[in-house]
């Protein structure tokens, strides 16, 4: 089968058809890796651009992740057997004081679609949660998302608790969220601001690299 | 006929939080200085009163009791009643009417969230009856992203009989972040029998006028334009400073006085921005 039509079938978020399709996929003899990476993948791919680009939407992008979690969910005791790796691993959370989480769940989804593998920490998040969940789980990106132009100082904690933690360069931060801006990511010193989910999980990935 | 247009007031959020710098206080959701720094919440008011303001905003955008209770131990209802009180304390004397301000939900709504239209609706009806209690004129409500949200809000204040303004926020193509057009706001709202319908925050006045004017052709409603002072440049810790310009912010509003009927301004303005907005509108109104 083409792996295109399960891109295909993601981008318009028929779920069930995805998930057919990937077991279909499965049982004609297709690696996991390859139906991952060719059909789930791509289709978020063109997901995220069309998103980053407003011609598609949050509903959009919430019903073609869910048809990819359907996805996933199907190939992953084969992507386990094959022994695909994530192509990297992130802790993503709302900080301290924050509880807005609609951001930085497109956040996550669009990483997510680029094969990251996400530790979602919810929202109000605590700058040493940030930095333990990141050395315990050997994540190499630490991602903070925040709404509220009284919680984003914490963004400045989180960057400071992780050269207390010694881990300044080897932990990357990145930040995001409506008041955010590049000259506030260059008075804190984090690693990366991103301006929306799609370029946040491009970034992510070349930390990953 | 000379065209009459409503000056609104100017950010309650981060105005409280500019005086809340001031005095040396924590920054906190502002809705908590209605019980703890009252005298805070009334001088902002009485600023945009001696600005010029003819309706202002009461001190309850964030203010609903889901909110309320995950930040705080206060009751949501007092939290509500106690910020209209504050606002019509300040008008008092004056024939300005408070408005009671509602934003939205901090989750989405089904298919896309977990909430149900019956516990939003639910919530504003609740936010509203504490806000008519204290003696609200209007409903104004704020920066919401779904259409489908801010129908069941608006539903629900219609029940209070009063007038009821809405304003959603927009992408600089013209649509929510939720995909919602200026034409498909217009067709979800207007059966409502809503008063007033446009658009607050999110962009720029310079950015936010091609929205406005689309508006204006779309719609025979009062149009209603509350737009962030601009991009607010912060410091470090994420305090808020006057890196703004009242100057520029009437120049990038003007080509939107023509299809406006009520004006203010959204984050980072305060009565300064008002102030000068009164004569920029003085000014059209003498000439149109």
């Amino acid at each position: 089968m083409e792996l295109k039509t399960i891109s295909e079938n993601l981008q318009i978020g028929k779920a069930k058809i995805v998930k057919e399709l990937c077991q279909q996929a499965l049982d004609e003899g297709i690696p996991a890796k390859t139906i991952l990476s060719e059909g789930l993948l791509d289709g978020m791919n063109i997901i995220g651009e069309k998103f980053k680009n407003n011609e598609i939407f949050v509903p959009e992008v919430l019903i073609a992740a869910r048809a990819m979690n359907m996805g996933v969910a199907v190939l992953k005791p084969h992507l386990l057997e094959e022994g695909v790796k994530a192509t990297g691993k992130v802790c993503i959370g709302t900080v301290k004081g924050d509880l807005h989480d609609i951001g930085k769940n497109l956040v996550k989804m669009m990483m997510e679609g680029k094969g990251l593998e996400v530790i979602d920490l919810g929202t109000d998040v605590a700058p040493e949660t940030f930095v333990q969940t990141a050395i315990e789980q050997g994540c190499k990106v630490i991602c903070c998302s925040a709404l509220l132009t009284t919680t984003m100082g914490v963004m400045g904690e989180v960057v400071k608790a992780v050269e207390a933690a010694g881990k300044k360069g080897e932990i990357k931060v990145m930040i995001g969220g409506a008041p955010v801006t590049e000259e506030f990511r260059n008075q804190i010193g984090a690693d990366a601001y991103t301006s929306d989910a799609t370029s946040a999980a491009e970034k992510a990935v070349e930390f990953c690299a | 006929m000379a065209k009459k247009i409503t000056l609104l007031d100017g950010a309650v959020g981060t105005g409280l939080w500019e005086i809340a710098e001031k005095n040396g206080v924590k920054k906190v959701p502002v809705w908590i200085y209605n019980l703890e720094q009252p005298d805070f919440v009334r001088s902002l008011h009485r600023a945009y009163l001696e600005a010029g303001s003819e309706m202002i905003l009461s001190n309850t955008f964030g203010a609903n009791a889901p909110s309320v209770a995950r930040a705080s131990s206060y009751d949501p209802d007092t939290v509500v009643e106690t910020g209209v009180r504050l606002a019509k304390e300040a008008a008092e004397g004056t024939s300005v009417p408070v408005a009671l301000a509602a934003g939205p939900l901090s989750q989405l709504m089904e298919p896309w969230g977990d909430l149900t239209e019956e516990e939003v609706r639910d919530t504003y009806l609740r936010h509203f009856e504490s806000g008519m209690k204290a003696g609200a004129d209007c409903v104004m409500l704020q920066t919401f992203i779904d259409m489908e949200m801010m129908r069941v809000a608006a539903e629900a204040a219609k029940e209070f009989g009063v007038p009821v303004f809405c304003t959603l926020t927009f992408e600089k193509v013209g649509k929510t972040i939720m995909g919602n057009s200026v034409k498909d706001v217009i067709d979800c709202l207007t059966p409502i029998g809503i008063d007033g319908i446009g658009m607050n925050c999110s962009l720029g006045p310079d950015l936010a006028v091609p929205v406005i004017k689309e508006f204006a052709e779309k719609t025979s409603l009062p149009i209603v334009f509350k737009p962030n002072a601009g991009k607010p440049i912060l410091a470090a810790d994420g305090t808020g400073s006057a890196s703004y310009d009242a100057e520029a912010f009437v120049r990038d509003i003007l080509p939107a006085l023509p299809y406006v009927d009520m004006i203010g301004g959204c984050c980072g303005s305060n009565a300064d921005y008002i102030r000068a907005l009164r004569e920029a509108v003085k000014a059209y109104e003498k000439t149109n």
